[in-house]
């Protein structure tokens, strides 16, 4: 039972990093990204990519995954979101579909990955198969540190939206974007950024996956309605929302599919329910302020 | 007043529409609907390596009675629907006198059914639901094992070796289904093995419950059904995870019957069995010849799928050269009067046990050592003794 509630957690955090980028773009900024769970991908592709050419280890490779996800976000963002934007919500869902569609075929394409699963495989990767023993508990080692990372992210982005003048900037375009460019804030530009941002945690999480999971164009599609359904579950644009909603998704799904006969086939049900009953009686999310 | 730029126009095209089709009379198409672009487009390039082999083999050899042969593929994007589109492409082709391909049990039911409808004989030679040769279709033809067959040698393996009780992790889907249907279910039920099963979605990321689930009944022997590659790898590493130790993990062809199974899984590959299609005897000359010659052209060894897809192209030369006629009935029934030894192994369409048109093919149980694929069963054409897991450390 704590096996699988463990593995649980840490499947979960993986969950809440992805969600927290989306509940950055959905819940803050009130954009429906359908390109999240593409960022992801793109994430475990740039992790592979650098691997294979360089040798360099997944976890080390995060900052360039970062930098990548977040211009491509920005990118994305400034140059197509921000004017779909302007008529209504409804297009942000139409345009980052189609850019959706796009990137995994451009993924798809033999340069990239190509039509089939790759895999981050090598000698020289200390996390291949790794599996570390804490006290009768067995833990996927790059899951386990990623769940590490999860909590660090977390304190950074609360700190960061809290403290600084980008992330008080970041919040108030979201919430009232006249009175954010009245007071000076560039919101087109910090639109972008908060985009970019979101974008960025998505492939922190592809780094994380990428030596866990098979690499291919498609993937992302698994891991979108898992995030909108946590970003909903915790709050919109709540960061321990989150983070929580992460945790619960994974600890659920953990053991629905372990103890319940005939649960693996249906492992996606159980986190469904448990987000319908959330609708029903708290609509607002776990932690959000109320609809 | 036409203007000199469209009346050139219109000449052009004038000559062009009066220009003969180019030499159909001296070919003979034969069409294949194949996964080219998808998840599985890594059988699509199998098949379509090994057909092309095949033909060009045939062709530089003269041809078919003097006519070359000519594949048309068809892109099914392992998608039953559009397999359905792309098999009425080739249909409505009238130069098409056969079919083969299909590859996926989903997209070969509907090839076959579409083939029946329109009549024009259809050869399958990988998919493997039961299906297809049990609804007594005329045209539909079937050289392959179906994935009942597939556990035959498997079976004949545990006569000898009697398992105390046996997991099965099977995909959810018309593959596994038919694994279980028609080759384990009964096979366990009269033999008195302790049998139950656990299902699992076929691309699920996270098996490592189902492995607890199953470490719970302390298995001797774990079976695996996987469609693909990636679950076959995906299956294994949450066998790691949740340290499930049998004596053997066998798998039923498919997915852990391909390279990238080794390639993906790498040392987690090792010792891992699979039960299905026999995949050539390399001491026998013709399958030496082949084995060599795809390995120099394409850079790797050729599995059960190439195999496969070069043997159908024979087939169909065989067939197509004892036609009486080059329509499509007369086809039909050379094909049925087929009666050949291949690299595949002897190849004769019988009815039998509800099964039409079906040959009955040979199966094997295989061995991965050191990435390669070794027959470990039967006795007689095993190319080494059979190594029991050897535990996760």
């Amino acid at each position: 039972m704590l096996q699988t509630f463990v593995d649980g957690l840490m499947i979960g955090g993986v969950y809440a990093i992805i969600a927290l980028g989306l509940t950055l773009i959905f819940g803050v900024m009130r954009v429906i990204n359908m390109t999240h769970g593409e960022f992801v991908m793109i994430g475990m592709f740039t992790s592979y990519f650098i691997f294979k050419k360089l040798g360099i280890d997944p976890f080390l490779s995060i900052a360039v995954t970062t930098l990548v996800c977040f211009f491509i976000g920005y990118f994305l963002y400034s140059a197509f979101v921000s004017k779909a934007q302007k008529a209504g919500e409804e297009n942000t869902l139409l345009l980052t579909a189609g850019a959706s569609i796009l990137m995994v075929n451009v993924a798809a394409l033999p340069y990239f990955l190509g039509p089939n699963f790759s895999r981050l495989t090598g000698d020289n990767l200390y996390w291949e198969n790794r599996l570390w023993n804490v006290g009768g508990i067995t833990l996927n080692a790059s899951l386990a540190v990623g769940f590490v990372l999860t909590a660090v992210l977390i304190l950074c982005l609360s700190i960061f939206l809290r403290k600084t003048d980008t992330g008080l900037a970041m919040r108030a375009a979201a919430q009232r974007p006249l009175a954010a460019r009245i007071v000076g804030i560039n919101v087109p530009f910090i639109s972008g950024i908060t985009f970019g941002l979101g974008a960025a945690f998505a492939g922190i999480a592809g780094n994380v996956l990428s030596t866990s999971y098979p690499i291919y164009a498609s993937i992302g599609s698994l891991f979108l309605v898992k995030a909108f359904v946590i970003v909903v579950l915790g709050g919109m644009g709540s960061i321990p929302g989150a983070a929580l909603g992460g945790l619960v998704l994974g600890v659920t799904e953990s053991f629905g599919a372990t103890y319940i006969p005939g649960g693996t086939a249906y492992r996606d049900v159980f986190g469904l329910v448990i987000f319908l009953l959330v609708l029903l009686y708290r609509p607002q999310g776990l932690f959000g302020r109320g609809v | 007043m036409i203007k000199k730029s469209a009346l050139l126009l219109a000449a052009m095209i004038a000559v062009a529409a009066s220009a003969p089709a180019a030499a159909a009379d001296d070919v003979i198409k034969i069409g294949a609907v194949l996964p080219m672009t998808g998840n599985a487009a890594v059988f699509g390039e199998k098949f379509q390596q090994a057909y092309t082999m095949a033909v060009d083999e045939i062709n530089a050899a003269g041809g078919v009675n003097g006519k070359k042969l000519q594949l048309v593929i068809e892109d099914s994007q392992e998608k039953p629907q559009i397999g359905k589109t792309a098999t009425e492409k080739l249909v409505s082709d009238k130069a098409i006198l056969v079919l083969t391909g299909g590859r996926s049990s989903g997209v070969t039911l509907v090839e076959a059914q579409v083939a029946e409808e329109n009549k024009i004989p259809y050869l399958i030679d990988h998919g493997s639901s039961d299906l297809a040769t049990r609804s007594g279709y005329e045209y539909v033809f079937r050289m392959n094992p179906t994935a009942g067959m597939y556990t035959n040698a498997l079976q004949s393996y545990f006569d000898e070796n009697k398992p105390a009780n046996v997991v099965h992790i099977n995909v959810d889907n018309a593959y596994g289904e038919a694994i279980y249907e028609y080759g384990l279910k009964d096979y366990m039920k009269n033999a008195g093995i302790d049998y139950s099963v656990i299902k699992y979605k076929a691309g699920e990321l996270d098996l490592k419950p189902i492995m607890v689930r199953a470490k719970s009944s302390n298995p001797q022997v774990v079976i695996m059904t996987a469609g693909d590659d990636n679950d076959a790898t995906q299956l294994m590493k949450a066998a790691k995870e949740a340290d499930l130790s049998p004596e053997l993990f066998v798998g039923t062809g498919a997915g852990h019957s391909i390279q990238g199974f080794a390639t993906q899984a790498g040392a987690l590959a090792e010792t891992v069995l699979t039960a299905g299609p026999w995949h050539g005897d390399v001491s026998q000359d013709a399958f030496q010849k082949f084995h060599d010659g795809f390995t120099t052209t394409h850079g790797h060894e050729p599995g059960e799928h190439e195999v496969e897809g070069y043997t159908a192209i024979y087939v169909l030369a065989d067939a197509l050269s004892r036609t009486k006629k080059l329509d499509r009935d007369s086809v039909r029934d050379a094909l049925a009067e087929t009666d050949m030894n291949t690299i595949f192994g002897p190849v004769k369409f019988e009815n039998f046990d509800g099964y039409t048109n079906q040959n009955r093919a040979i199966t094997d149980v295989s061995q991965w050592i050191d990435g390669k694929m070794r027959t470990v069963f039967p006795k007689e054409a095993a190319q080494q003794e059979l190594v029991k897991f050897k535990g996760w450390n």
